[in-house]
């Protein structure tokens, strides 16, 4: 996987590319807790580029997302299509987090 | 005769019953032995069957696929020569197909790096088309081929193997499976393995085959792998598609898992089963093909199987239930030829029974039991006919005889006197005398008859024997008294003449007892003599008691007997008591006898009473005591008592 | 060639194995679209085999003794009820007795501080599968895995 960050507001876009599965779902709750390490309690992923996740990436994101909360922080996601989105919606997970179709949608706030 | 002809208790019913119940026992049980027999024959057969023919398709598939193992493994070992070359190796595989009409492809895989240094992939693939043969490499980032079970599983077991069958993509859906075989070269002076040939075969004619097995109407064979793949079967669905063990899975059918472990470890076996292909009851057998661990298994309806035996049995049963029907109407005719003269003699005698002896017993015309019994039947109704004849004849011949001697009761009676008060015009004495005569006619006797103006003559007598002749010795005996009385001194002269007259003509040895006596009415003087007879009782003051017995025998037996005459007085009021010995013998039915002491108890103080009170007391106590016992003798009583009064 | 590809049940494997299946699948005409959920139901069901088939057992399915157990895929074409055209992959490994499918499911509706990590691998394996069902052979596990090939004729 690919990751850039950059900042809207509050918030830190975290922008991710590839495939998030058991091989890769590490590399995701690594880059996340980077930007925790370096004090961001707000982070958008921005999923635009992943065209695919399993439920090892869902676990990566449930992991980073408990983190945050014990934090205070959030997470949020932008930019779902296709099986991601589906992924999403089959396992819950498009209820418990804030789903937003851009990274400045997701930003606003 | 009761009840219809056929009534369900007739013997008819009851012996068709019997012989039909068993004939159908018998019956059922011989359809049942043949049946079983004859299917046990059949199910045998259809498993022989089953077995050639299982036989003959492993035989057919086997002598299609060795060819094909034989040359896959001649270029296994043709390819551990390390000095060919590439082109030669391509080659190879392309000639093995253009001249094999068996294979459609063959596939040459070395190990990574195995034929050229440089070259990650050596792997040609010679397979036909319509133009001919085309070679092509298998390797490819896409398709690293070591990985592959037909590479995998020969290099893992060091053997050839024949893989699972799979639908050839370019082959146009055709079922295809491959024999895969590892071949070695020798490296640094050991043998290792090189690489895998494969030969792919389409099996499109093992379908054929056996689809064409032929198992009775709807019978069919399967084909399952190793892995309980569906191979071949008539539900196309199921072919590549499913297991046996998820088809087992999918209906619950824990026996077929069974079977499908038992068929994929090479089991052979016979057993019936419910068919998956139209569920109905089928024998199933299933035997090893000996190619590719592969397992055969052939389904046939049993009805189908069992039709033969069925038919047979239902022939049976039919010819059975015809024969039966025949039986049963035989049986009846039978039943009722026997019964029926059996019916008809039974009305007959019912007829009889009620009286009519002249009905006619119907004829026997046979020479059977039944003949016998109408016979002996026959002859009963003549021979009771005789006995109710004659004892019709006996009975008028007894009353007649029974009403005569009533008569002749009656005329002995008569001539006893009845009449009392006897002498009304005398009441210095009273007199009372009673007869009870017993059943039969007796002997007994009693008289009373003045010899002159003052004498008056008394008697009792008892003739020692019974019946006519008794009657008649007693009426004798009365009449010869009263006429030799009158002519006579004395009592004793007269029981001496009396007993001379018996004695002459007496052949019979009859004899009579009498006590005779004659009262002095003035002074009441008795002079009296005894011949064998019971003692009278003399009432006097308030006591009975018997006048001295002197023992002197009976009149009748013998001539010349000697009487004495004794002689006592009466006072005013004392009263004689003349009896026979059917008083003191009267018998109750304890058998007890009345006995002298009763009578004497009775009478001590019956003295006042009157003659006839006397008489009618000791009458009422011997019937009280008697209470109903057949009275055996005559019972003849006579009082006579003096008053001492003067004649008016 | 035959469509099986076997492997150590390693998850290291699992990129190649999800590479062979995807690589099939092309050959066997399924439609692009479909490559994402095929990819995700395998994966799903061939990391549960990698972590759990051979858990506390011997290794078997014909590797050497010592050796992780195996794993094969297989890729077949099936015609499925209403004439649908399947795309289908068996799994087969050799270790014990196991049908992930009677595993409970997670509770999807639960928040995220109940939310237990992990478990939702075979709720996705069956929400994206089209068909998927277990099947135990005397010495395998077989889970098969379909997938409807013309949408068309089940969504019109």
């Amino acid at each position: 996987m690919e990751f850039t960050t950059n900042k809207i507001g509050g918030y830190a876009v975290l922008e991710a590319s590839g495939r998030m599965d058991a091989v890769t779902a590490g590399e995701f709750e690594k880059a996340c807790g980077e930007l925790m390490d370096a004090g961001e309690t707000r982070i958008v992923a921005d999923l635009t580029g992943v065209d695919y996740i399993s439920s090892a990436g869902l676990r990566s994101i449930l992991s980073s997302a408990k983190k945050l909360r014990g934090m205070s922080g959030e997470i949020r996601f932008c930019g779902l299509t296709g099986m991601v989105n589906d992924v999403f919606t089959v396992s819950g997970f498009a209820a418990m987090f804030k789903l937003f179709d851009t990274a400045a949608d997701a930003a606003q706030d | 005769m009761t009840g219809s002809r056929m009534d369900r208790h007739s013997l008819a019913v009851r012996l068709a019953a019997l012989v039909l119940g068993v004939s159908a026992l018998l019956f059922g049980a011989v359809l049942a032995y043949n049946y079983f027999v004859s299917r046990d024959i059949i199910v045998n057969q259809a498993e022989e069957n089953s077995r050639t023919l299982g036989r003959e398709v492993a035989n057919h598939v086997a002598a299609e696929l060795r060819p094909v193992e034989q040359t896959v493994r001649n270029i296994a070992l043709a390819l551990e020569d390390a000095s060919l070359t590439s082109g030669e190796i391509t080659s190879l595989a392309r000639r093995v197909v253009q001249s094999n009409k068996d294979i459609f492809a063959m596939a040459i895989a070395f190990e990574p790096y195995g034929m050229a240094k440089d070259r990650l992939f050596f792997a040609p693939y010679c397979h036909r088309t319509e133009d001919g043969v085309r070679v092509t490499e298998l390797g490819g980032p896409d398709y690293r081929y070591f990985y592959m079970d037909w590479y995998q599983l020969p290099r893992e077991l060091g053997a050839p193997v024949w893989t699972e069958p799979y639908f050839d993509d370019g082959g146009g859906g055709v079922m295809m499976t491959t024999y895969a075989a590892p071949f070695y070269r020798l490296q640094d002076g050991r043998r290792r393995f090189a690489g895998v040939v494969t030969a792919d075969i389409p099996l499109a004619w093992m379908q054929r085959v056996a689809q064409d097995v032929r198992l009775y109407d709807t019978g069919y064979s399967f084909i399952i792998s190793r892995n309980g793949t569906f191979i071949y079967h008539p539900l196309q669905e199921l072919m590549l598609n499913h297991t046996i063990f998820s088809l087992a899975e999918e209906r619950g059918d824990s026996r077929l898992w069974d079977l499908g472990r038992d068929m994929t470890e090479g089991g052979t076996a016979f057993l019936e089963r419910v068919s998956v292909k139209g569920g109905v009851e089928s024998f199933f057998f299933y035997t090893p093909l000996h190619v590719g661990g592969w397992s055969l298994g052939l389904l046939f309806p049993k009805d189908e199987v069992l039709r033969e035996a069925t038919m047979l049995s239902r022939n049976l049963l039919l010819m059975g239930g015809l024969g039966f029907v025949l039986l049963a109407g035989g049986v009846f005719l039978v039943a009722g030829g026997v019964t029926r003269p059996l019916r008809r003699l039974s009305g007959a005698a019912m007829e009889i029974a009620g009286g009519n002896l002249d009905a006619p017993v119907p004829a026997s015309r046979r020479n059977d039991e039944v003949g016998e019994l109408t016979d002996a039947f026959a002859h009963m109704r003549e021979s009771l006919r005789d006995y109710i004849r004659s004892l019709t004849e006996t009975t008028a011949q007894k009353e007649r005889i029974e009403s005569e001697l009533r008569i002749a009761r009656d005329i002995q009676m008569g001539i006893l006197p009845k009449l009392f008060p006897a002498f009304p015009e005398h009441d210095e004495f009273d007199v009372f005398a009673s007869i009870e005569p017993a059943k039969e006619v007796g002997g007994d006797l009693y008289d009373f008859f003045f010899l002159d103006d003052r004498h008056f003559c008394f008697l009792v007598g008892d003739v020692s024997d019974k019946g006519v002749p008794a009657a008649f010795f007693m009426a004798v005996t009365k009449t010869l008294l009263k006429a030799v009385a009158p002519q006579s001194s004395g009592p004793a002269e007269i029981l001496e003449k009396v007993n001379e007259d018996l004695a002459e003509e007496n052949d019979s040895c009859m004899f009579v007892t009498l006590f005779l006596g004659i009262l002095d009415i003035g002074t009441g003087e008795v002079r009296y003599a005894n011949a064998g007879h019971n003692p009278p009782l003399l009432l006097q003051g308030d006591g009975a008691q018997f006048v001295p017995p002197l023992n002197e025998p009976m009149a009748g037996a013998m001539p010349g007997m000697r009487y004495t005459e004794q002689s006592m007085v009466l006072g005013a009021g004392d009263v004689l008591f003349l009896y026979t010995d059917g008083v003191t013998e009267a018998m109750n039915h304890d058998r007890e006898l009345f006995s002298e002491k009763r009578l004497t108890d009775l009478l001590a103080r019956a003295r006042t009473d009157g003659v006839e009170g006397i008489v009618g007391l000791v009458d009422r106590a011997i019937k009280d005591f008697a209470r109903g016992a057949v009275q055996s003798d005559d019972i003849t009583m006579l009082a006579l008592k003096f008053t001492g009064k003067k004649g008016a | 060639m035959a469509d099986a590809l076997r492997l150590e049940a390693l998850l290291d494997n699992l990129e190649a194995l999800l590479d062979f299946v995807a690589a099939r699948a092309k050959a066997l005409d399924v439609p692009p679209e479909l490559a994402g959920r095929v990819r995700l139901v395998l994966e799903e069901l061939l990391v549960n085999v990698c972590n759990y088939a051979y858990a506390g057992s011997g290794a078997r399915g014909g590797a050497e003794p010592d050796s992780p157990g195996l794993v094969e895929v297989r890729c077949l074409r099936r015609v499925g009820g209403q004439a649908t055209n399947l795309f289908c992959v068996r799994i087969r490994d050799w270790g014990s007795p196991f049908d992930p499918l009677t595993r409970e499911a997670p509770d999807t509706g639960a928040g995220l501080d109940e939310r237990p990590v992990g478990g939702l691998g075979i709720l996705l394996a069956v929400e994206m599968a089209d068909h998927l069902d277990y099947c135990r052979e005397p010495d395998a596990n077989v889970l098969t895995a379909c997938f409807i090939m013309n949408p068309t004729a089940n969504h019109p």
